[in-house]
């Protein structure tokens, strides 16, 4: 997406009306459903942080210096991003419900998932060099 | 706490008739688990660092988190409570204010570890 597009939709995003204000009450059972899934979002961000300051803080230093942050800042930054991330998704998917529209389609599983396997794949090759001590 | 009215057992039948799935009290529990991983992540913040930060920069953090995680679970069983009356009488349920509070207690938890990870970390 350009930043054009990125700026047109984020610009779209703030004009249109509280979720609140259109459409009519869903069904509650799908409320309930969006709300577990926003916090089992949630729950991953936080596992996430204590992952990063986990492996910066409790871990051997690396042969290579630094290396502890390379992997424990982005899964903060992650965490981070997800908890911001899973909001907009829950109020998106609030406003689909109460149009009776399809869910919109969610990115953050498959960034989630590739960022878990670049992690273990940086992780693994730091693993690799050998120690010093 | 208050005792129940004595029409309690009507609503909770009345509750459960519509709601089969039982999806109010698996949200319960789900805000539960969220409170319980924020009060992990306060006590983790002041029992597993403490070469991280000055005593009392890590103390206010760690117990800040540990507090923000108590009163949630201490304010999930009336909230759930009051979402079942609310259910049985057929009113809206979404829960924005709660909502919007986890998502920007996370997102905080999330830049104060960013910080705290930049900090000088033991050899």
């Amino acid at each position: 997406m350009s930043l054009q597009q990125t700026a047109a939709r984020l610009r779209h995003r703030r004009r249109r009306p509280s979720f609140r204000a259109v459409g009519s009450e869903p069904d509650a059972r799908f409320t309930f459903a969006n709300e577990r899934t926003f916090l089992a979002w949630n729950r991953t961000a936080i596992a996430l942080i204590a992952a990063g300051l986990g492996i910066i803080q409790l871990l051997p230093e690396f042969a290579l210096p630094g290396g502890r942050r390379l992997i424990g800042l982005p899964l903060i930054a992650l965490g981070a991003f997800l908890a911001v991330a899973s909001y907009w998704q829950w109020e998106n998917n609030e406003r689909a419900l109460r149009l009776q529209q399809p869910l919109p389609a969610s990115n953050l599983p498959r960034i989630l998932a590739a960022a878990i396997a670049l992690g273990a794949l940086v992780a693994g090759i730091l693993a690799a060099f050998p120690s010093h001590n | 706490m208050k005792r129940e009215p004595p029409d309690a057992l009507g609503m909770v039948l009345a509750t459960e008739a519509f709601d089969a799935g039982l999806a109010i009290e698996r949200t319960f529990l789900a805000w539960n688990r969220m409170a319980l991983a924020f009060m992990a992540a306060g006590g983790a913040l002041l029992k597993l660092f403490p070469s991280m930060v000055a005593s009392g920069a890590r103390h206010f953090v760690g117990f800040s988190v540990l507090a923000f995680g108590g009163v949630l679970l201490g304010y999930s069983y009336p909230h759930y409570m009051m979402r079942r009356r609310v259910l049985a009488e057929g009113c809206p349920v979404t829960a924005l204010g709660l909502v919007r509070v986890v998502a920007l207690g996370t997102t905080a938890l999330g830049a104060i570890a960013f910080i705290l990870g930049l900090l000088p970390s033991p050899q």
